[in-house]
């Protein structure tokens, strides 16, 4: 099918497949290449997860949802998109080609964006320089979730380039410092740190559930007080960073509270939020629950202090333990390099607290205030 | 609301039997991107028997924004579809509309869409719905940008007499041309 630009449709009645191949050739005759890339983002159209940027220093998201197929080619880039498998809070996968050099695209001689599935071809858009004027970075096309996933052939795009389009969707450009953040972390030995505060012998029926996937959930009676610990190692990578824990609550009276283990946000045992943040200096911090039932809904987090971004071998674990020694253990598994902000469950309560793996990591807490929509006044 | 499927006819009667005074209100989102603006146009034809204008002046868009009965009115022309919510509108009292206008037909246009080489699915959040004015009840509403994606131009519905009553007929049909030849099948003599 011939495909023009503006065209949209749904993917389902393109083919059954949930996986599509997307190959983007753009042939340029000014000097320099065209880089082609794909990224994901969030109902705000914003960039908030930026592992989901597959290009040639990241050439998979984290899930391997979006691979970057074959060796590099000049002005050439072929993707696999498995769209079932994309976690459910990134609502548009994008399609950009950007230009690395002088000119803009009214200098391309001509390109194409083909889909297929399974070896079918099942559209094809041509595209000439004459269709565009001063634009150095396009959206080719984008799949995006209405109802089920939609396709756009986009064709329009920013005479400021990447940094223009990036800037529109929250991102910054990626220069050549921040990519040698994408290299292997040195391996130096990782000190280890002893175990958190002795946890009680759990009673011979008490519960201990780990959550690795994001999405999954787990149930904890309630029995309060509720304990949340965090466990991380210093990394020799970035010696300095603490790990600090925190939580935006909501509880059902309509109260909304912040608590972190830094500054003076440490909460009330006795009055709203009957949640309580102790700051052990930096390690292992803790966060206690007295008043579980009183809690709407509540988003766990944890972030980095003094340094500028997750280090991949802190390790982080949180762990979630009510009276009885039932527990809940959420693992950091993929730590972004580039992120100070992990969003690590969220938790809500009907008679028991049920806890939902997020790891979704924010440039900061208002961004995921954002997503989160709590809709705290920043100042 | 009722979701339309093309050529599908509500009784306004049956429907929305209070309907006295109708909103037709076309919104867009304003482009993000670099390049020419996106401007939508809402227009209103206003029918004889023969499907035709009576005269050029019951033909109600951007340049000529009232008739002569006072029972059609647009309210201005957008240019880019900044702002919120409906970003063109036109207003019907049905009372007062001509005993010999027998159909309105609602248009959406896009200005210079050849020369900007410019379509519904480059738009964003593109529509155009039928509201009762004095309840805001959304009667009808058409997704321009989703379902009209290569279309340039699109008769949306008509509201037309039927034993006394009026119906709306959800059209939702994509028209080959802009503004210009969409009014001339309508018979008005475009200069």
């Amino acid at each position: 099918m011939d495909l023009l630009r503006g065209h949209r449709g749904k993917i389902s009645a393109l083919t059954t497949s949930q996986v599509i191949e997307v190959e983007i050739l753009c042939r340029y005759k000014g000097k320099g290449e065209v880089d082609i890339s794909c990224f994901c983002v969030d109902s705000d159209n914003k960039l908030s997860d930026d592992r989901y940027f597959v290009f040639y220093n990241q050439p998979k998201s984290p899930l391997g949802e979006i691979v970057k197929l074959g060796a590099q080619e000049a002005n050439k880039e072929r993707f696999r998109v498995e769209l079932n498998r994309l976690p459910e809070f990134l609502k548009h996968v994008i399609f950009v080609a950007s230009i690395d050099g002088e000119g803009d695209m009214s200098f391309l001689d001509s390109g194409y964006v083909l889909l297929t599935a399974n070896g079918q071809e099942l559209g094809r858009y041509v595209f000439k320089g004459k269709d565009f004027r001063q634009e150095k970075a396009l959206i080719i096309i984008e799949f995006y979730r209405k109802d089920e996933w939609r396709f756009s052939v986009v064709g329009q795009g920013f005479n400021g380039g990447l940094s223009a389009l990036l800037k529109y969707y929250g991102g910054e450009e990626e220069t050549d410092t921040s990519a040698s953040a994408h290299e292997p972390t040195p391996k130096t030995t990782a000190v280890p740190v002893p175990a958190p505060t002795p946890a009680p012998t759990p009673a011979s029926t008490s519960t201990a559930t780990t959550l690795s996937q994001n999405g999954q959930t787990a149930s904890l009676k309630g029995v309060a007080p509720v304990n949340i610990a965090l466990t991380y190692r210093r990394s020799p990578s970035v010696p300095k960073a603490e790990l600090r824990l925190g939580c935006m609550v909501e509880l059902k009276d309509g109260q909304k509270f912040m608590l972190q283990t830094l500054g003076s946000h440490l909460g009330h045992k006795d009055s709203a939020p009957y949640i309580t943040a102790q700051q052990n200096s930096g390690q292992f911090d803790e966060l206690t629950i007295y008043k579980p039932e009183q809690i709407k809904r509540l988003l766990l987090f944890t972030f980095v202090y003094l340094a500028p971004n997750f280090a991949k071998d802190f390790g982080a674990v949180v762990i979630l333990k009510d009276k009885n020694g039932n527990s809940v253990r959420v693992p950091l598994l993929a730590p972004s390099p580039s992120q100070k902000f992990c969003a690590v469950a969220t938790i809500d309560f009907d008679n028991k607290l049920n806890i939902k793996r997020e790891e979704c990591y924010f440039t900061n807490h208002q961004f995921a205030d954002q997503h989160y929509k709590f809709n705290f006044n920043w100042v | 609301m009722i979701s339309l499927s093309k050529g599908g006819n509500i009784s306004l009667e049956k429907e929305d039997p209070s309907l006295e005074n109708v909103h037709v209100g076309l919104g867009w989102d304003a482009r993000v991107t670099d390049g020419a603006d996106f401007d939508l146009d809402a227009s209103c034809f206003m029918l004889g028997p023969n499907g035709k204008v009576r005269s050029d002046a019951d033909f109600i868009f951007y340049n000529q924004l009232k008739d002569q009965a006072g029972s059609v009115e647009h309210t201005g022309d957008n240019l880019t579809g900044d702002g919120e919510g409906d970003d063109e509108v036109i207003y019907v009292h049905l009372g007062k509309v001509p005993q010999d206008v027998k159909t309105l037909a609602f248009t959406v246009t896009i200005h210079k869409a050849d020369e900007r080489r410019q379509n519904f699915g480059m738009v964003s959040s593109a529509y155009i719905r039928l509201v009762n004015k004095d309840t805001n009840k959304e009667i009808a509403r058409y997704d321009l940008t989703e379902d009209a994606s290569t279309n340039t131009a699109m008769i949306f519905g008509e509201l037309y007499r039927h034993n006394n009553a009026w119906k709306f007929k959800a059209v939702g049909q994509g028209y080959d041309g802009g503004l210009g030849p969409l009014a001339r099948n309508y018979g008005v003599n475009v200069g």
